[in-house]
C-alpha cells in the first residue's frame, strides 16, 4: 500500500487540532486501526506542540507548518517542516524517568517519548527551516 | 475530547473520551482540578476510552497527583488500554500512580479507604 498526503497547518493550537484530525482521516481512509497508528499521533503532537510552544512563540502569526504523511507498506513516514528557530530534538536533554513524584521533571518528556516511539528520527536544518523526518512500522496490535 | 463524571458514594469517576494531547489536555486539567478544588479526595480516572495520551496529558496527571498528595487525597487510574499503558511505561509513569484493571476495582480500592 502506498499513499501520500501533504498539508499546511497554522503554527497555533488550532493547527495542532487540524493536523490531528487530518492524520486520523488519512489513517482511516487507508484502513489503519487506532491501535496501529497511535505512536504517530503522539509523535506528531509532541513535534507540533514543541514548534508552537517554543519555536514560534511571539512571531507565530501567519506561520505555517508543512506536514507530509507517507504510507509505504507497513511503515509510515512523517516529514515536518517549520521555519521556527533551529531546534534539533536529537540534541535536547531528556528527563530522568525514575525520580519520585515530587522531584519528577516534565521538561523534555515529549521529546523523550518521540525518540522512544519512533524507529527513525532525522533532523536537518536547511536554510531557515527545520526538517524533521520520523518513521516507524505500524504498531502491532495486542 | 468529551469528559463525563459519575459519583459512586464518596468516589468520583472521571471519564475522558478521545485524544488526550496538547489540544485537549487543558480541558482535562480544568475538569480534574475543579474536582480537587471542591475537596473531592477520592478520584478515579477511567482511561478505557482514551485513544492515546501525549506528554501534555502526562503533565496534567503529574500536577494532579501532586495536588492530591498535598491534600492527602488519592487518584486511581483504571482500565488503561495498550496505547496509554505503553506511553506510561516509556515515560516511567507506572510507578507514580495507583492503577486498577477496571473502574469497579478502582472504586472498591478507594471506597474501602478512610477519608482524609
Amino acid at each position: 500500500m502506498e499513499a501520500c498526503e501533504r498539508m499546511r497547518v497554522p503554527g497555533s493550537k488550532e493547527g495542532l487540532r487540524l493536523a490531528a484530525e487530518r492524520f486520523e482521516a488519512f489513517s482511516a481512509a487507508h484502513g489503519l486501526s487506532k491501535g496501529e497508528v497511535w505512536p504517530f499521533q503522539v509523535a506528531l503532537d509532541e513535534t507540533l506542540s514543541n514548534i508552537v510552544g517554543h519555536g514560534l512563540s511571539g512571531g507565530g502569526e501567519g506561520t505555517a507548518i508543512e506536514i507530509e504523511l507517507r504510507l509505504q507498506g507497513r511503515e509510515i513516514e512523517m516529514l515536518i517542516v517549520d521555519d521556527a528557530p533551529a531546534f534539533n530534538p536529537l540534541e535536547a536533554p531528556t528527563p530522568d524517568t525514575e525520580l519520585p513524584l515530587e522531584e519528577r521533571q516534565v521538561g523534555g518528556l515529549g521529546i523523550a517519548l518521540l525518540r522512544k516511539l519512533m524507529e527513525v528520527v532525522e533532523y536537518e536544518r536547511r536554510g531557515e527551516r527545520n526538517r524533521l523526518r520520523l518513521r516507524r512500522k505500524l504498531m502491532e496490535e495486542a | 475530547m468529551e469528559i463525563s463524571h459519575e459519583r459512586s458514594g464518596d468516589v468520583v469517576v472521571v471519564v475522558p473520551v478521545g485524544r488526550v494531547d496538547a489540544v485537549t489536555s487543558d480541558k482535562l486539567e480544568q475538569s480534574l482540578l475543579g474536582l480537587v478544588a471542591q475537596g473531592e479526595a477520592k478520584l478515579v480516572l477511567e482511561m478505557r476510552a482514551v485513544e492515546y495520551i501525549s506528554s501534555a496529558g502526562l503533565r496534567v496527571l503529574l500536577r494532579l497527583a501532586r495536588k492530591q498528595k498535598e491534600r492527602s487525597g488519592r487518584i486511581v487510574l483504571s482500565s488503561l488500554g495498550p496505547a496509554v499503558r505503553q506511553v506510561f511505561e516509556l515515560a516511567g509513569f507506572v510507578s507514580l500512580f495507583e492503577m486498577e484493571a477496571s473502574r469497579e476495582l478502582a472504586i472498591t480500592r478507594l471506597a474501602n479507604a478512610p477519608s482524609p
